[in-house]
């Protein structure tokens, strides 16, 4: 008995269906299904799964390839884990941002003092008219404002503020150290905030981590941490504007950081520097 | 054809498995561009025949690891699914994503490779690197639990000549 007359098993059925067989045995199938039309009936609803599939994901393959996914274009985001050098980009960003400068610095003055808390703010101003600019100021700076928006995004979400809650810390800070590198989760117990939990979230350079804590009042500040892609540049410690809240940044031992949220003046200042402390007891 | 035009001819094919793979919205592209980025990382070990297979086999890989990833995260939690991210309520593919979210990824691997994409068995089994048996196997479980789960699985029926012989064959994964 030659392998085409074997009996027909359901693999043959499969096989007949993704036309994965022979000639000899196609034609065994193809009589035996004539004879169970049940057998037939599987293949037939097989059949229909197939164009089923086909057909609700067919427009996917037509769509226009996205320009992030576009290999022509040059890549500004990459989703790799790998660490890139943003050096010679953040020298040629530096440049332009001496020049605009002095715009930037009236039009900031203007719009804190337009914030209706703006006192906290203005009193930050000479510190940062004192600070240079620097590459790791240009990064911090996009770096404050995307905690800025997370901030807006999370610290007001009634349902789910954080992905995991503090309750679960052992988990976050694994979580965290796997995607981010930063085992790092700050402790503000003394200054009275208590972690509410955290994320990981998109950070300039790759993963990042946003946590949010929480005072008695129930106000929450938010502080955002993502390891540096080289250990080059200065530190330096700058407060930028938020709408209402005030946002504070620097690079510390490789790790930006960024805390935001509304706390008073002399708060922040131990806030941050008890922040900096940490983020230096954490760094070998 | 240069190396990054023959990898943008794969694109589109590319976001059609992430996105039934993974049943992600347009964050299935994000997995693509960590497909492209470590297939360009790897540019250099290239043969031409073999980069289809490879880039497939990458965001197989890569897809594998962000859903080991996602279990650890969510252990102790309750899952969040699949599917029904990024498909329009009641769409055609919104039902076929909540159908492929009973599938455990290698047979949702084995299924999607072999019917979306195309691949022969042998192909299929090189992409997920397992035997051509093992893929098989998959694929046939695949379709028996998508069966299953949109309520037309013939298995129910009696008298059916093939499952009455192999009964090893009536395993419905569910």
């Amino acid at each position: 008995m030659g392998k085409g007359q074997e009996p027909v098993t359901e693999a043959d059925l499969h096989a007949f269906l993704d036309e994965e067989i022979g000639a000899e045995r196609r034609a065994k199938v193809a009589e035996h299904l004539e004879q169970k039309p049940l057998d037939g009936a599987l293949v037939e609803t097989w059949r229909a799964q197939n164009e089923a599939l086909r057909g609700a994901f067919a427009r996917i393959a037509r769509e226009a390839v996205p320009l992030s996914l576009s290999l022509s274009q040059p890549l500004t985001v990459r989703a790799t884990t790998v660490p890139i050098s943003t050096r010679r980009l953040d020298l040629a960003r530096t440049a332009r941002q001496r020049r605009v400068a002095i715009a930037s610095a009236i039009a900031f003055l203007a719009g804190s003092i337009a914030a209706a808390t703006g006192a906290i703010v203005v009193q930050h101003l000479p510190n940062l008219f004192r600070a240079e600019t620097s590459i790791s100021t240009t990064v911090g700076r996009r770096i404050a404002t995307r905690a800025a928006a997370m901030y807006r995004t999370f610290a007001n979400d009634r349902t789910r503020p954080v992905e995991i809650a503090a309750a679960q810390k052992a988990e976050l800070g694994r979580w965290l150290s796997e995607r981010t590198g930063l085992s790092l989760i700050p402790d503000f117990s003394s200054e009275g905030l208590a972690l509410v939990g955290g994320r990981v979230t998109p950070g300039e350079f790759g993963a990042a981590a946003f946590l949010l804590y929480e005072m008695t009042t129930g106000e929450r500040i938010g502080v955002f941490l993502e390891r540096a892609p080289d250990d080059s540049a200065a530190e330096s410690v700058r407060a930028t504007p938020g709408d209402r809240n005030t946002s504070l940044y620097g690079r510390e031992k490789g790790t930006y950081w960024a805390i935001i949220g509304s706390l008073g003046d002399e708060r922040w200042k131990q806030v941050a520097q008890h922040l900096v402390n940490q983020i230096r007891a954490a760094t070998p | 054809m240069t190396s990054r035009e023959a990898i943008e001819t794969l694109t589109p094919g590319l976001r059609r498995y992430a996105r039934a793979l993974t049943g992600l919205g347009n964050a299935a592209d994000e997995i693509v561009q960590a497909t492209l980025m470590r297939t360009l990382e790897e540019e250099r070990r290239w043969r031409d025949d073999e980069l289809k297979m490879r880039v497939y086999g990458t965001l197989t890989q890569l897809n594998r690891q962000r859903q080991r990833a996602q279990a650890v995260r969510r252990q102790g939690e309750a899952p969040l699914g699949r599917g029904g991210v990024g498909t329009k309520p009641g769409s055609r593919r919104e039902a076929i994503s909540k159908a492929l979210d009973v599938l455990a990824t290698e047979e949702r691997e084995a299924l999607l490779l072999v019917v979306l994409e195309g691949f022969s068995y042998q192909e299929a089994a090189e992409i997920i690197g397992a035997p051509k048996a093992t893929l098989v196997a998959r694929l046939m479980r695949a379709r028996a639990a998508l069966a299953a789960a949109q309520g037309l699985d013939p298995r129910s029926r009696p008298n059916l000549a093939v499952l009455q012989r192999r009964p090893d064959h009536l395993r419905v994964v569910k």
